[in-house]
């Protein structure tokens, strides 16, 4: 669990507040961070990478300025691809949306809008996550 | 050797001596013939009202009760389609030569005539008037595909773009009658702004045998009201000019139906868009606000934020509900438009 940082980016602050707290309540993480921007994102990305540090990053898709695929497609320029393992999240699942992240590697999987407790408790045991959670 | 033919011949002759002959030589070509004698035009044309099929009729032209251009021509009339062949001497020879012009099939002279000359004038002039007969049908077929068709048709003359003909579904459709049409000429049915388009078809089919447009064109009633008309044109020879039929299929009606059909089209799609992508954004905001709450997740002083943000979303909510409403609505009133042309229109 020390290795792993769980970083929230969307434009919307309400957003935001509730996968925070969704987050803490069921332990999912214990200091999720929040972003309203990617290019924000990406900065503290670069600045906080270090050996052995894994990321899970909750991305939404539809943002004004850097969207999310720009976002994914900077990911690989920085090198981060290895350490950042990504949700897309939306609001609604458009099956364009569903092929298009089949091309990046970074994206572990989709999460429809808003992320429930139990959602997350779900996401414990995804294959690419179960190795921070066992207890 | 003798034909066996059963040739049913009428021979209209009033000189005695030359009917004998005439049915010597007849007999002398033909096995049975059928032969009927009449001495006078009143003979000839009881004959020919109670007998009706027969194959010729051979024609003195002087009869002591008719002769000449007008016995020609009653005998011709009477004749139901029987070719009438013309026996006389020589004093009469121009007049004969002119009277294959009133429909008499052949004239043979009286001297020279002899029993193969008389049946070689009967048998080919019997085929030759077979086969009038079956062109006849034939245009008179063609004719009535024009005239009987259900859609607006016309001829033009390719020199001068006069109507050569119009039938009557393009008479009904357009409200110009078949005399209007025959004093006009083909550009008068075309709207003055699309004639520049015009010329450059009408130059473009001048020598294709036959051609479909693919894009509609637009035509003028009488009443001025503009219609849509997809056309197909074919080369014919009409009246002895050169000439093209031209089939106008008017499309009016499917072309409003199909632009009304695609805006609805378009209105829904951004409706159902709106749906997926608008309305999704604060119906997830409201559930996972609740969700916290129902968590018990935030503390007293959160809650209520909680609870001032739901309500500022389920406002959000209702507004582009309202929208989505207000373009149904859009939808909706163009349809009524439609139904209200149409009912105009009947």
């Amino acid at each position: 669990m020390k290795n792993l940082e769980v970083i929230n980016v969307d434009d919307d602050k309400m957003v935001l507040f509730i996968h925070e707290r969704m987050m803490k309540h069921s332990g999912f993480a214990e200091e999720p961070k929040s972003f309203l921007e990617a290019q924000e994102t990406l900065d503290y990305l670069v600045s906080a990478k270090a050996e052995d540090k894994q990321f899970v990053i909750f991305l939404d898709v539809n943002m004004p300025g850097l969207d999310g695929w720009d976002f994914l497609n900077l990911l690989t320029e920085h090198s981060l691809s290895e350490c950042c393992h990504v949700f897309i999240v939306t609001s609604s699942i458009d099956a364009a949306d569903k092929e298009k992240s089949e091309t990046y590697n970074e994206v572990i999987g989709f999460v429809e809008k808003p992320i429930s407790v139990e959602k997350l408790k779900d996401l414990k045991t995804h294959p690419e996550l179960t190795d921070f959670y066992q207890a | 050797m003798k034909h066996d033919i059963p040739y049913k011949i009428l021979v209209i002759e009033d000189n005695s001596g030359d009917f004998l002959l005439v049915e010597e030589y007849l007999y002398d070509q033909i096995k049975s013939p059928e032969i009927h004698h009449a001495n006078t035009y009143k003979e000839a044309r009881e004959a020919l009202l109670s007998h009706k099929n027969y194959d010729v009729i051979l024609l003195d032209l002087t009869l002591p009760d008719g002769d000449g251009e007008n016995l020609i021509s009653e005998i011709v009339n009477l004749s139901q389609d029987s070719p009438v062949i013309i026996l006389t001497g020589y004093s009469n020879l121009e007049f004969c030569i002119k009277s294959v012009s009133f429909g008499v099939s052949d004239y043979l002279l009286k001297d020279e005539l002899t029993s193969a000359s008389l049946f070689k004038s009967i048998t080919y002039n019997i085929e030759k008037q077979k086969n009038l007969l079956k062109i006849e049908e034939s245009e008179r077929r063609y004719s009535d595909l024009f005239h009987l068709s259900p859609l607006p048709m016309y001829v033009y003359d390719v020199e001068t773009l006069k109507f050569l003909d119009v039938n009557s579904a393009m008479i009904e459709n357009y409200g110009y009658s078949e005399a209007e049409f025959l004093k006009m000429n083909i550009t008068q049915i075309r709207p003055k702004s699309t004639l520049k388009r015009f010329k450059k078809a009408i130059k473009f089919i001048e020598n294709q045998d036959s051609y479909r447009f693919k894009d509609k064109f637009v035509h003028q009633k009488k009443n001025k009201d503009l219609i849509h008309v997809e056309i197909l044109s074919k080369s014919i020879e009409f009246q002895g000019r050169n000439a093209k039929v031209i089939l106008a299929n008017d499309v009016t009606e499917r072309t409003l139906y199909f632009n009304a059909l695609q805006k609805q089209n378009e209105k829904l799609k951004e409706i159902a868009w709106i749906q997926s992508h608008k309305v999704r954004s604060p119906v997830s905001r409201i559930l996972g606000m609740i969700d916290l709450i129902k968590h018990k997740i935030c503390s007293e002083k959160e809650n209520k934020i909680l609870i001032d943000e739901i309500q500022y979303s389920v406002k959000e909510l209702d507004k582009i509900i309202r929208d989505i409403s207000g373009k149904t609505e859009e939808v909706k009133l163009k349809n009524q438009l439609k139904d209200d042309e149409e009912f105009r229109g009947n």
